[in-house]
């Protein structure tokens, strides 16, 4: 399979900043659903600047009873020339136990200490942001207590 | 300016896919799209590092939908790996466009050479590939009217 080669370029880094954390009862499968208000935040990079649009929206993690967490998240970035560009961001967490347990108390964890992989996809208007909406593009995360940055990868 | 430390990502090539196609079935134009065509997989091969097996007769198709400035790729089959382990591959991602006057021929250059990125995705039970849940992929795609040639690689 020569000519199938593949290669990451880096694009731009988002920092979200949270709003509020809710956790629901588990369901009976065990699967626990929860919420992390999107309170605003920077877009930063190469490709993309601008700003996470305050209060537009959030995240909908399931916590897998495995130890795994499937993140789902739903807000808007709004670059510098004002276009608006809704985001989608899917993701998945996984750490061994010792770093889950930090990470449950919110206390700093190293980021290569876990595994947490986005693959956003977005909706975005033609003109000069559209490349987003034909482009794969993957990220690592670094999360904090009150925050997280994600680097953003295109698939070149 | 960085807004904080950049996570580093790098590829890791797992496995490749080589898929053949049988019956082809246009749905025509829809509100999304000039031109949506279901290609029902009718077999293939899987090997590379990571996971080795066959793509299971008949299991799914793979079903690009195909506007002027991209083509958004869906797809979705079953895996055999060599153990007799069943895998689910759910496939998306970005081709390029084509003009509405195109007719659909996946062997046109356009759609040769590795022009096809993608986001694929897997469901795996329990044992020695649960690795392929917890982990995110990207791949490039080669694609003619009769087969395709797919790399993954994983996002560690």
């Amino acid at each position: 399979m020569t000519g199938l080669d593949a290669s990451l370029e880096f694009v731009f880094q988002v920092r979200v900043d949270f709003a509020g954390r809710l956790k629901f009862a588990p369901e009976s499968n065990g699967v626990r659903r929860g919420y992390t208000g999107v309170a605003g935040g920077v877009v930063e990079g190469p490709r993309l600047s601008g700003k996470v649009l305050p209060q537009s929206g959030g995240d909908w993690p399931h916590f897998m009873p495995d130890g795994v967490v499937y993140f789902e998240a739903i807000y808007v970035l709004e670059a510098v020339d004002g276009t608006q560009i809704v985001i989608n961001n899917r993701g998945l967490r996984h750490a061994p136990p010792d770093i889950v347990a930090k990470m449950e108390a919110h206390e700093p964890v190293d980021p290569s200490s876990y595994y947490f992989r986005v693959r956003p996809v977005f909706d975005v208007p033609a003109g000069p942001h559209d490349w987003l909406g034909r482009t794969v593009i993957v990220g690592g995360a670094d999360r904090h207590r009150t925050h997280s940055i994600f680097s953003y990868y295109a698939l070149v | 300016m960085a807004l904080g430390v950049l996570v580093p990502l790098k590829l890791e090539h797992v496995f490749d896919l080589r898929l053949s196609f049988g019956e082809e079935l246009p749905l025509g134009p829809t509100s999304l799209a000039h031109d949506r065509v279901f290609h029902l997989v009718s077999g293939g091969t899987v090997s590379g590092p990571r996971l080795q097996g066959v793509i299971v007769p008949n299991s799914g198709s793979d079903a690009p939908c195909r506007s002027k400035d991209r083509a958004v790729i869906e797809g979705e089959w079953l895996i055999r790996a060599a153990d007799g382990t069943v895998i689910r591959m759910t496939n998306s991602g970005y081709g390029p466009g084509a003009p509405m006057s195109a007719p659909w021929r996946a062997d046109v250059p356009e759609y040769a050479g590795a022009s096809l990125h993608l986001s694929p995705k897997f469901e795996a039970p329990d044992g020695p590939h649960a690795w392929l849940n917890r982990t995110m992929f990207v791949g490039k795609g080669d694609r003619r009217r009769i087969d395709a040639s797919i790399r993954i690689f994983a996002a560690m």
